[in-house]
């Protein structure tokens, strides 16, 4: 049944197989870097063919839209510059407090635009390739959102561009903090992660580990907590879908529905500490 | 197979999996990707040698892994087993109909995901999500492979046929009939 060039062709397959997977994890991710690094020039053409795509949408946009367009971006601006300014005043006050009460000042997000490239083609795994890596100061665990919310962390780095694991990733656990319903106080925290659902709905995740004294309600806030040190505290993350409490009464659970669709992301910001 | 036709094969192999990752509309209508690089490495099997199909695996396997999470290397081997089993089973396969391709494909399709996921669960890596739903992906993973694999067949033969000189019968000694020879003597 087997030749011998079956043999040998087996062996040596088994040999390399053997060989990189049980490389050293920094090794590893060097040459898997090195081997992905060489669809640059496909993701560069791909880039530009999409920019060429965009440049011809809005070459062939009627003038008449983008100027109802440019009304409404700039209503829009004047109303965040004023809630802009609002928040200054708030800031600053708070920084005046946090000093008479000798608390660590908050420092502003510095948030770098990038662009999603591409996805994880395993359908085990959720993932996002983004168009920034070192040469934009990129670290591994910086913590990525879109303006709706967060959408996850950085977990691999090559020079000009990044991969970024996606919430309701097992590899992508938040711990968070759920708000009233008027959105002003803490009323329970949990981890956020994966559900039974988010293979079918990726939007869907489970938080658990609640402390499931208190039923919450449909629609309330989910925002990090800044436990752990990886995401800043206060990213809105999503809102309550249902909750349950478990059958020793001891714990809660809740299934929450993610603000930022992970399948539609077409830009992302990363945020630097 | 000729040498040049197997590098376009690999040159498919790698635009494959680079349109796997840029390309999400089979995720955004159906919930699941799928990826030809089953597909045309059990093509390499049953038209080429077992160290053609054999770098194709570690070729394919090495690119899919580097674009993904899975551990590198872990794809190279549920390749290399399709190809291992199809190279065993040639001689017996009807290979040029249509039916039988449509099967290789389905079968390829489906047997890439499920062995990977089972090397996922020996080897430490980042653990994957599995679920109910995983069925569902892996239809999905196996249907367009066996549909595109009559098409692959028959243009990749196509390009064989177009980039080899045709064989025609050797002619051997045995071939040449001897009442036709002329014994030259005396008489």
């Amino acid at each position: 049944m087997f030749k011998r060039p079956q043999y040998i062709a087996f062996a040596l397959v088994l040999v390399l197989v053997l060989v990189l997977l049980n490389l050293p994890k920094g090794a590893a991710t060097q040459l898997k870097l090195a081997i992905g690094g060489l669809f640059l020039p496909l993701f560069g053409a791909n880039s530009s063919v999409q920019t060429a795509t965009d440049r011809a949408d809005k070459a062939l946009t009627p003038r008449d839209v983008l100027v109802q367009e440019l009304r409404t971006l700039e209503k829009e601006n004047q109303k965040l510059r004023i809630r802009n300014s609002q928040a200054d005043a708030i800031q600053r006050e708070n920084d005046r407090l946090r000093r008479l009460v000798r608390w660590k000042e908050q420092q502003p997000w510095q948030m770098l635009l990038a662009r999603v490239v591409g996805r994880d083609h395993a359908n085990w795994y959720r993932m996002i390739h983004i168009d920034v890596g070192g040469r934009n100061q990129i670290k591994e665990a910086m913590p990525v959102m879109s303006i709706r919310g967060l959408v996850g962390r950085v977990i691999q780095v090559g020079y000009t561009r990044s991969q970024v694991v996606l919430l309701g990733d097992p590899n992508c656990r938040v711990h968070v903090e759920v708000l009233d319903p008027e959105g002003r106080e803490v009323v329970d925290s949990g981890i956020l992660g994966p559900s039974s659902e988010t293979l079918a709905n990726p939007h869907i995740v489970s938080l658990t580990y609640l402390s499931g004294t208190g039923r919450l309600e449909r629609g309330q806030a989910v925002i990090t907590s800044g436990l752990g040190g990886v995401y800043p505290k206060g990213i809105p993350v999503g809102k309550i879908v249902q909750s349950w409490a478990e059958s020793d009464g001891l714990r809660g659970e809740a299934q929450v529905e993610l603000h930022a669709n992970a399948a539609t992301l077409e830009e992302v910001w990363v945020i630097k500490p | 197979m000729n040498r040049f036709s197997y590098i376009v094969v690999l040159c498919i192999i790698f635009i494959g999996i680079f349109l796997a990752t840029v390309i999400n509309t089979p995720r955004e209508w159906l919930g699941a990707q799928f990826e030809i690089t089953p597909l045309i490495v059990a093509y390499v099997a049953l038209r080429g040698s077992a160290g053609e199909a054999a770098f194709a695996a570690a070729f394919g396997g090495l690119f899919l892994d580097s674009l993904s999470m899975n551990p590198l290397g872990i794809s190279i081997l549920p390749l290399f087993l399709i190809a291992v089993v199809l190279q065993s089973s040639k001689e017996i396969m009807v290979v040029n109909s249509t039916y039988t391709q449509f099967i290789v494909g389905l079968c390829a399709g489906a047997a890439s995901p499920v062995l990977t996921m089972f090397m996922m669960l020996l080897v430490d890596g980042p653990e994957p999500m599995l679920g109910w739903v995983t069925l569902w992906h892996l239809t999905w993973l196996s249907l367009p492979c066996g549909l595109l694999s009559p098409i692959l067949f028959k243009t990749m033969d196509r390009l064989d046929g177009m980039l080899t000189y045709p064989s025609y019968p050797q002619i051997s000694e045995s071939m040449v009939s001897g009442n036709r020879q002329i014994k030259r003597g005396k008489h």
